[in-house]
């Protein structure tokens, strides 16, 4: 996917990367990668200030946890109730759009 | 280019506070340090690992930019000083110095050392002006990186007010904060701006040109920048003493109609603080609105069209009588909000009216 089209979405996708459980940053960008199977590109740093973005608007949360296998510092990021409750309406509206897109594509609807 | 190169144009690049400084470079290196190490897994020499990891993670600049604009108003970052010389000692005293003789068309590009540029209103009764300026040594060519000191004046032509909101814009540190209004109540006769530096002599022909507004307005005044004054600190000495008794006050809510919340804005997650700079007439009626630092998306447009509506009890001087001012005014966006209702604050009590000149910051 284009990078530009993918910047506006990007918040969209960190929340729904850390939906399950809380990750530090190299993590959420395996996570979306994987689940987008490679087709989501983007510069990696670019996830760092979004994160920070989503931190500082109360959606998520963040801590210093000590990696296992190399006893680094990492910043691990989890959802806040905030950034639950606005992971879902964002999916909802997304799911919406998408659908109304389809419709008009003559895609599935 | 191996990582620790990268760290260190990064590090450069990221005028932030210490604390938060160290937490992006921890965080950056951790990822750098993970990418190249699952690289030399799948067989990649430790050189092109390194490589690997730091072109995919893109170019320092545009992260450092990315972070500043994030990150920025976190930290306390002393380019207020620096900043604060360059509007006052070069755009004040060059923007006053060219209003004492104003004529509509006449109040031409001003060159200053920061880039001043003044237009006019068609009846040149309304003057604005922006000033860009950087805070820090830029690098070379390099406009990302280059931490923009944005500064807004609105001007009163021909009548008593002059304001200079100057405002850092989102990537740069702070930008709530430093907000400062600078009046000057009555400009006959003129006088020395307490903010010239030194070296202003007073019989400079520069000055010695100025007229009153409302005379030879078909006058082709000279209007040549003033000399560059040195941007060196120095302390306001003697601040003229306020002559306004009350600001402006806000006043009902009737105005303050609901809004759409504009959908592009609403699909770009547009969120955040709109400064504006409104024009209160001795009516309490907003004259002009300016956008002292936009937030994109169609919510600039929103909000000064909410700034319009706003209604004031007007400021009074010191006789009680009622006289126009200029008001900081923020209106925050939050996302997922559907339409706007009550649109703002002002910024806070100081910063919204303030005819004193502000004390130089410590850096």
């Amino acid at each position: 996917m284009h990078a530009e089209t993918l910047k506006g979405h990007l918040d969209l996708l960190l929340l729904a990367a850390v939906e399950a459980a809380g990750l530090h940053g190299y993590a959420i960008i395996e996570q979306l990668n994987r689940r987008s199977q490679g087709k989501l590109d983007l510069a990696e740093g670019t996830v760092y200030p979004a994160l920070h973005r989503l931190e500082r608007g109360g959606l998520l949360r963040s801590s210093w946890a000590i990696a296992p296998d190399n006893g680094r510092k990492r910043r691990v990021y989890e959802l806040t109730t905030r950034g639950r409750t606005a992971l879902r309406t964002q999916q909802e509206e997304w799911r919406a759009f998408a659908q109304a897109m389809n419709a008009v594509l003559g895609g599935v609807s | 280019m191996s990582i620790s190169t990268y760290l260190n144009e990064l590090r450069a690049a990221l005028r932030l506070g210490p604390l938060i400084r160290r937490r992006i470079m921890n965080e950056v290196e951790d990822h750098l340090r993970e990418a190249a190490a699952r690289e030399r897994r799948a067989g990649a020499t430790p050189e092109d690992a390194e490589e690997r990891a730091v072109e995919r993670f893109g170019a320092a600049t545009e992260i450092a930019a990315a972070f500043l604009e994030v990150d920025g108003a976190r930290a306390t970052v002393g380019g207020f000083t620096v900043l604060w010389l360059s509007v006052s000692a070069a755009s004040v005293v060059a923007l006053l110095t060219s209003l004492y003789a104003p004529t509509a068309g006449s109040l031409a590009t001003a060159p200053a050392p920061t880039g001043l540029v003044v237009e006019t209103s068609p009846g040149g009764q309304f003057a604005q002006m922006r000033v860009e300026a950087q805070a820090d040594d830029p690098e070379e060519g390099d406009d990302e990186a280059a931490p923009l000191v944005r500064a807004t004046a609105s001007v009163t032509v021909g009548r008593s007010s002059v304001a200079i909101r100057h405002a850092r814009p989102q990537r740069h540190p702070a930008i709530a904060e430093p907000t400062t209004l600078v009046a000057l109540s009555r400009l006959e006769p003129p006088r020395p701006d307490p903010l010239t530096p030194e070296r202003e002599d007073p019989s400079d022909p520069m000055l010695a040109s100025r007229a009153p507004a409302d005379s030879d307005s078909d006058q082709d005044a000279p209007l040549l920048p003033p000399p560059a004054p040195p941007l060196v600190a120095r302390q306001p000495s003697a601040p003229p003493p306020p002559s306004l008794a009350a600001p402006p006050q806000p006043v009902g809510r009737s105005s303050h109609a609901e809004v759409k919340y504009p959908p592009e804005a609403r699909w770009a997650e547009a969120e955040g603080d709109v400064y504006l700079i409104l024009h209160v007439d001795a009516d309490g009626r907003v004259q002009n609105v300016t956008v002292a630092k936009r937030l994109g998306h169609g919510l600039d447009q929103v909000a000064q069209d909410l700034g319009y509506r706003l209604r004031f009890k007007p400021a009074r001087d010191a006789r009680g009588r009622s006289v126009e001012a200029f008001v900081n005014w923020k209106i925050h966006f939050t996302r997922g909000q559907k339409n706007v209702g009550l649109p703002g604050l002002p910024f806070r009590d100081q910063d919204m009216w303030s005819p004193i000149f502000p004390r130089r910051r410590e850096i």
